[in-house]
Formats: C-alpha cells, sequence, structure tokens
C-alpha cells in the first residue's frame, strides 16, 4: 500500500497541475471560515433585521454543535477541486501511454488501480483532518459555547466529510477512466455537477415530486451525506445529524463506483 | 530453457482476428526477430504478453511459469513508443521506473550513461529527439537487470545515425547474455540483429527458423565480366551451378550449399575468362522471406 502511494505521489508531486488545484483548494478551505466570519461581522454591525426578520450576524452558525455541519456543507461545495486532480491524472496516464507502460514495467492493473485509491483515500483523510483543525481553530475563536460534549456533538460531519470526499473523488475517477481525456472530461464533469444533475434533481423532486428518486442520482447521494444546514436557520424542517439510509445510499454508490472501476482496468485493453 | 512459451494465443478484435492460435517458443540467450508487414499482429501478441492486451483465449509462459505482473518485473519492454512523462527529467522517469520495478535507484546513473543520456539526465522528456526517447526507454528496460529485453520497432521512424546506434546497442546488450525479442518489419533488421525469428503475416505464424542457416543455406555469387555472353554460358556449365538472375552487367550465381566463389573463379579462368567483378552474397532476409510468403500463399 504504501508503496503504492509513494509511486501515485511521486507522480504528482512532480507535476504543475496538482499543486496549483491543491494550493487553491488550500486557499480556500482557509478563506471560507475567514470571509464568512468577516461578512457575519458585518451584518452584525449593521444591526437591522433583514432577510425576514432574520440578521444571519446573529445566528449561531460558527458556534459549536452547528459548526460541523454548516462547515462541511460549504466545503463539500468545492469538492470538484479535488476531483479535478484525479481526472487530469488519470486522463494524463491514457494520453501519455503511462498507464501502459506502468503495467509493461511491472505494475498489475489492480495495483494502478489501488494507486490511484489509496491516493484518494489519504488526500480525502488529510483534507478531512484539516477540516476539523479549522473547525476547532473557528470554534475556539468565535464560539460562545466551548465546552468538550458540545464539541464532539455532530462531530460525526467530519467523518462524514470524509466518505463524501472519498466517494466523489470515486466518481471522477470513474468518469475519468469511461472519457479517459482530462480536457473533455474537466468540461463533462463540470456541466454534469453543475447543470445537468440539478436541473435533472429539480425535475424530479419538484415536477414530479419524488424527492426519494431525486436523492438517487449520484451527486445528490454523494452530497446528501452533509445535508443542507442552513434552512433550519429559516424555521424550516431540517436534517442535522448523518443519515443512516443516507449513508447507506453512499456506501452503496462508492461499492458501485469501485466495482465499476476494477471492471474498466481488468478487462480492457491497455491502449 | 525457453523464455517465453505461447500456447495458442488468440486475440479478435470484433470479427477481425489479430493474432491466430500462436504457438510460439523463445530459447534463452537468443535474439529473436518477430517478423512481419505492418497489422501482421507483432504488436498484438507483444501487448498480450506484456499484459496490456487481453488475449481473447490461449495463455503463455514466461520462464516456464504461468504469466503474472511479478514476472514482467524481470522483463524491461518498449511497446510501440516509448512512453513517459513528459514534463519529468530522464532522471526522474527513470527513478518512478524503479519504484515500479522495486529496485534501487542506484543504477539510473549507470543505466544513462550505457544509453548515451548521462548529460541530458535533467531535461524533461519532451525536449528529447525521437532517438533520444527510443534510448531513454531502452535504458528504463535494462534498469531492473532484466533477463528479457522487448522492442517494438525500435528503430521505427529514426534517421539512419538513430538507426546505427540503437541497433548499435542492441548488439551489445544481446553480448551480455540477455535474450531480446526484437518485432519488426524491417528483414534487413533482423538479418542484422537477430538469431533466430518468426514470421507472422494476418495474425498467422508462417516460419521460425535460424537467421544464419537459414540464410546461408544457398550460395548466391555476383559474377561480371566483359563478354557477358559468354560468361553466361560457362556459368550454367559451372557444376555447382543451380539458377541466375540477371544485374547490372552480370549475375547472380544461386549455386548449392557451400560453394565458394574461389572455386567459380577458378572455373572461368581455366576458360580463359577473367571476371572483372565475383562477389559472394548472403541470401537476402528479402528474398527468403518473399519464398516464405509465396509458398504459403500457395
Amino acid at each position: 500500500m504504501l508503496r503504492l502511494l509513494s509511486i501515485e505521489f511521486y507522480k504528482l508531486r512532480n507535476t504543475r497541475y496538482f499543486w496549483i488545484l491543491a494550493g487553491l483548494f488550500l486557499v480556500f478551505l482557509l478563506a471560507v471560515p475567514i470571509a464568512s466570519k468577516a461578512l457575519l461581522d458585518y451584518l452584525e454591525s449593521i444591526g437591522e433585521t433583514i432577510f425576514n426578520g432574520i440578521n444571519p450576524g446573529d445566528l449561531p452558525i460558527f458556534d459549536f454543535v452547528d459548526l460541523w455541519q454548516n462547515l462541511t456543507w460549504i466545503y463539500s461545495a468545492f469538492s470538484i477541486f479535488l476531483g479535478f486532480i484525479i481526472v487530469i491524472s488519470i486522463g494524463n496516464e491514457y494520453s501519455y501511454g503511462t498507464i501502459k507502460q506502468n503495467v509493461i514495467d511491472g505494475l498489475s492493473r489492480e495495483e494502478f488501480l489501488m494507486s490511484k485509491l489509496v491516493f484518494i483515500a489519504v488526500l480525502s483523510l488529510i483534507v478531512s483532518l484539516l477540516a476539523m483543525i479549522i473547525g476547532l481553530v473557528m470554534g475556539f475563536l468565535w464560539s460562545p459555547v466551548k465546552e468538550l460534549p458540545f464539541i464532539l456533538e455532530h462531530i460525526e460531519f467530519i467523518p462524514a466529510y470524509f466518505l463524501h470526499l472519498f466517494s466523489f473523488q470515486a466518481f471522477c475517477l470513474v468518469i475519468g477512466l469511461l472519457v479517459k481525456r482530462s480536457g473533455i472530461t474537466i468540461a463533462l464533469l463540470t456541466f454534469y455537477v453543475y447543470v445537468i444533475e440539478p436541473i435533472l434533481s429539480a425535475i424530479i423532486e419538484f415536477e414530479y415530486e419524488q424527492l426519494w428518486l431525486a436523492n438517487l442520482l449520484p451527486l445528490n447521494a454523494i452530497g446528501n451525506i452533509i445535508p443542507l444546514p442552513f434552512t433550519k436557520y429559516a424555521m424550516m424542517e431540517t436534517q442535522t445529524s448523518v443519515g443512516m439510509d443516507d449513508l447507506g445510499i453512499l456506501l452503496a454508490y462508492t461499492a458501485l463506483f469501485l466495482f465499476i472501476a476494477f471492471r474498466i482496468i481488468t478487462k480492457r485493453d491497455l491502449r | 530453457m525457453n523464455v517465453l512459451s505461447t500456447r495458442n494465443l488468440h486475440k479478435n478484435y470484433g470479427r477481425i482476428t489479430a493474432v491466430n492460435q500462436l504457438k510460439l517458443e523463445v530459447p534463452e540467450g537468443t535474439v529473436f526477430g518477430l517478423l512481419g508487414p505492418n497489422g501482421s499482429g507483432k504488436t498484438t501478441t507483444l501487448g498480450m504478453i506484456l499484459g496490456v492486451t487481453t488475449p481473447t483465449s490461449g495463455d503463455f509462459l514466461w520462464f516456464g511459469e504461468a504469466a503474472s505482473h511479478k514476472q514482467r518485473k524481470q522483463v524491461g519492454s518498449i511497446l510501440e513508443k516509448p512512453n513517459f512523462y513528459p514534463h519529468f527529467s530522464a532522471y526522474k522517469n527513470l527513478t518512478l521506473a524503479c519504484k515500479i520495478k522495486e529496485v534501487s535507484t542506484d543504477r539510473i546513473d549507470e543505466v544513462l550513461e550505457q544509453v548515451g543520456l548521462a548529460e541530458r539526465k535533467d531535461d524533461s522528456f519532451q525536449t528529447f529527439s525521437l532517438g533520444m526517447k527510443q534510448r531513454l526507454a531502452i535504458g528504463s528496460a535494462l534498469l531492473a537487470h532484466p533477463k528479457v529485453l522487448i522492442l517494438d520497432e525500435p528503430t521505427n521512424g529514426l534517421d539512419p545515425e538513430g538507426i546505427a546506434e540503437i541497433r548499435e546497442l542492441i548488439i551489445d546488450i544481446a553480448a551480455t547474455g540477455k535474450t531480446i525479442i526484437l518485432a519488426s518489419h524491417l528483414l534487413d533488421e533482423v538479418q542484422k540483429v537477430c538469431t533466430d525469428f518468426a514470421v507472422l503475416r494476418k495474425g498467422n505464424l508462417l516460419h521460425t527458423g535460424k537467421v544464419d542457416t537459414e540464410f546461408s543455406d544457398e550460395a548466391i555469387i555476383e559474377v561480371k565480366a566483359e563478354d557477358s555472353a559468354k560468361l553466361l554460358e560457362l556459368v550454367t556449365k559451372f557444376p555447382a551451378y543451380l539458377s541466375h538472375e540477371n544485374i547490372k552487367d552480370g549475375y547472380a550465381l544461386r549455386c548449392e550449399p557451400d560453394t565458394d566463389a574461389a572455386s567459380l573463379n577458378r572455373f572461368l579462368a581455366e576458360s580463359e575468362l577473367y571476371a572483372n567483378h565475383i562477389m559472394p552474397v548472403k541470401k537476402t532476409l528479402e528474398q527468403q522471406f518473399l519464398d516464405i510468403l509465396n509458398q504459403n500463399h500457395a
């Protein structure tokens, strides 16, 4: 495992796109809390009631208990940065012919895939740990409650965020393996994530009123592990914990992505 | 011992048969030429024995054992073209190959020296000429002290100087006792470099044999003289004569095996005809190849 990880990291650490995308993502991880705190402080300073009588500055958005879900939900909207890394990496392996050469040099096809998967898992782990550290720092700086039970309540959103990241990148891996060309995959992925599935989801949910079916769309399944939290501040019914049904759907999808990836890698000629 | 044995190896692409029930034995220590025109199934065959192309049926043994990726670490290979990460330096590309093959990086400098790229080791692969890329690929293939080297059209697209360099390199490597499998559509290349050869056509194995014995079987002697009419009359009476072909100012005689030029020279001199050109030529692979194709076509 360690050998496969070191092979994949050696490939990536010598490329520019990896550091640019990883750097952008890191900047974003740090900028989100700082920028939104500044915005909330500004709104609070205005002091007037806006948004139907609620001033967002008064809400406990970055206070413990609420913090974990709010933070990971915002972060989860930007997972596509990490998706691009995997998609470019797969596309390059095909266009350079290096996937073929790796196998010729003595990597089994399964090992090739595992090297990508182990890397995805480690990257997801690092990012979710980073999110936890950022969350703790924010909480200690800004939260009025700092007692341990409150800190730990709903910290389950951190492992949920890990699963979300891993699953999303596994999804990107499959798309990358299917399309093979990084440029086309990036365009396709972006279009699917921001246009096709949202529209499809909205049609199924609002036109046909089949919410359960909309929840089975792959990106909804990957995203629902961290439900949208902010509706609760508008007194709407909101899920504030990780749902077991959502977890099940996500795990099933992840298993499906891995199965498809293994099928493609082991059955298809590498040309 | 056979380094490689294929047992009814077969590959279909849809309705097209790329390789048909191939049975091939590559003995240890040979330079084995896999010869055939483009599209004859050479690369598909190599792809299958290297694990990148999935066989439709049949299997193969490396070193007498069922194939696995571990054996590929003992096989240095280039398939079709040199495949490297374009932005990485030569040194980094070879470092990665070492990680995959699980060998130490100690030999990288030595190997780069051997293929003449030591001075360019920190330059990125994309800045290399095709000949340099090809040499880097051979260097990469040599990293793990492989028992077998597989080279697919290693001189394809190179200029004459590059071709000569690569051929010298192959001959040098063969001299170290490694088994080399060389796919080529160039008859001349196989004749110059190989000890054994197999001919493939439309996925079928037409012929296997040894380069030395098969091509020195019948002696070909070129002979020229001023009076070509008299020359023709005489040579047809030469005891070892089998047949002749016209060449410029003379004839190429096909003679019985082991006929030497001196005996022809003596024979002509005895009849007081003095040749101004007598030269023994090896029967070219080209002719042999055409013979084989014709035999199998009939």
